[in-house]
């Protein structure tokens, strides 16, 4: 026997009971723990002043004022979403230009040698062109084809970097 | 014949199921309607775990921005609160850590051990006091927890989730989570007990 008139199997279970009062006090035990905790209390006057006081402390943290969300904050997240969904799309819809412009780049790049021989041959008969007319008609192309597609190119680079900055 | 009730909540549950499918494809007015449904009760656990209102909303917003963005990746056999206030979490985490660089389960600056300092048959004038319903201080002694309990505190007592909803929440094991909840209560209680006794209770 020891000083709380228990024997040492019954301390035992009072220690392992004790640990388990505040998860019963929070209602979350299973069955078969609340069922030995109840059967605990019945014998065991300190466990079940302890066990009040965490039930009134679990009481009084259910019965708290709850803050409610301010009123507009849904609809203001909802813009802000909206907003983002729009950039979103508008990016897609830029990565698919980018990419038919780099498209563009290489098949007005590929269409050089084909076109090249188109000049030198009926083009310069049509036309009567000469060598210096044709070499700036061929310089003016390819130019064109370039600074066009490096154009947009930045130009949509620009704006990434916009819709990055404000997003 | 189906009762109105039942008609009702089947109703309900059928209703929420169409909004998460939606969500998954990302329909706007299902995000929306989500929002309205889980506003107060996902801007509340951001208030407790960050304390301040305009925090607090800011969190809230990305929240919703991350689930619009990995609606697509979302698993309809998960619960979809769980992982709504998993996201929160993390990102409620992630914003702690960069705010305050020490320990989320730090204790109070005058925090002794008080898990382990809780006197078990100490003279109950705490009893006393929350049977009175006082219960303003309980929540001033839960604002001044570590995020870790206060958090734990939130979700069971607040939120009423079962200890498996707080694991998938917390991305914890079950047992952490009886261990985390039992320390917040006992923490709390040793708390409001050293306040009535030092006389610091408003």
């Amino acid at each position: 026997m020891n000083g709380f008139g228990m024997d040492d199997l019954d301390m035992k279970a009072h220690s392992e009971i004790r640990e388990l009062l505040t998860l019963a006090a929070a209602g979350v035990l299973d069955a078969a723990e609340q069922r030995q905790v109840e059967e605990h209390l019945v014998q065991c006057e300190a466990c079940r002043a302890d066990f009040q006081s965490l039930g009134r402390l679990t009481g009084a943290l259910q019965k708290q004022v709850m803050p409610q969300a301010p009123r507009g904050l849904v609809q203001q997240t909802r813009r802000i979403l909206e907003l983002r969904l729009l950039a979103q799309r508008d990016r897609r819809r830029s990565y698919f230009f980018l990419g038919a412009l780099a498209i563009l780049g290489w098949t007005l790049t590929l269409l050089n040698w084909p076109l090249l021989h188109l000049m030198d041959g009926p083009l310069i008969r049509a036309f009567n062109l000469s060598g210096t007319q044709l070499t700036w008609m061929w310089t003016t192309y390819i130019l064109a084809a370039w600074l066009g597609t490096a154009l947009a190119a930045a130009v949509l680079g620009k704006r990434f970097q916009q819709e990055g900055r404000s997003l | 014949m189906m009762s109105p009730l039942v008609e009702t909540m089947l109703g309900a549950t059928l209703s929420f199921e169409t909004e998460v499918t939606r969500l998954r494809g990302g329909d706007m007015d299902a995000i929306a309607t989500l929002m309205q449904r889980y506003q107060h009760r996902l801007y509340r656990y951001m208030l407790r775990m960050v304390r301040q209102p305009a925090t607090a909303e800011d969190l809230f917003q990305q929240t919703w921005i991350r689930v619009m963005e990995s609606a697509g990746s979302y698993d309809p056999r998960r619960s979809f609160e769980g992982w709504l206030f998993a996201i929160a979490h993390n990102l409620a985490i992630d914003h702690l850590r960069r705010r305050q660089p020490e320990s989320l389960d730090e204790e109070l600056p005058s925090g002794e051990t008080r898990v382990d300092a809780t006197p078990s048959t100490a003279p109950d004038v705490l009893a006393q006091l929350l049977a009175e319903e006082r219960s303003t201080f309980v929540a001033q002694a839960v604002a001044e927890m570590s995020a870790t309990f206060r958090e734990v505190l939130t979700l069971r007592f607040e939120e009423e989730m079962k200890l498996e909803e707080i694991a998938e929440v917390l991305a914890l094991p079950l047992g952490t989570v009886k261990t985390r909840l039992h320390r917040a209560l006992k923490s709390l209680q040793s708390v409001l007990r050293t306040k009535l006794e030092t006389g610091k209770l408003s």
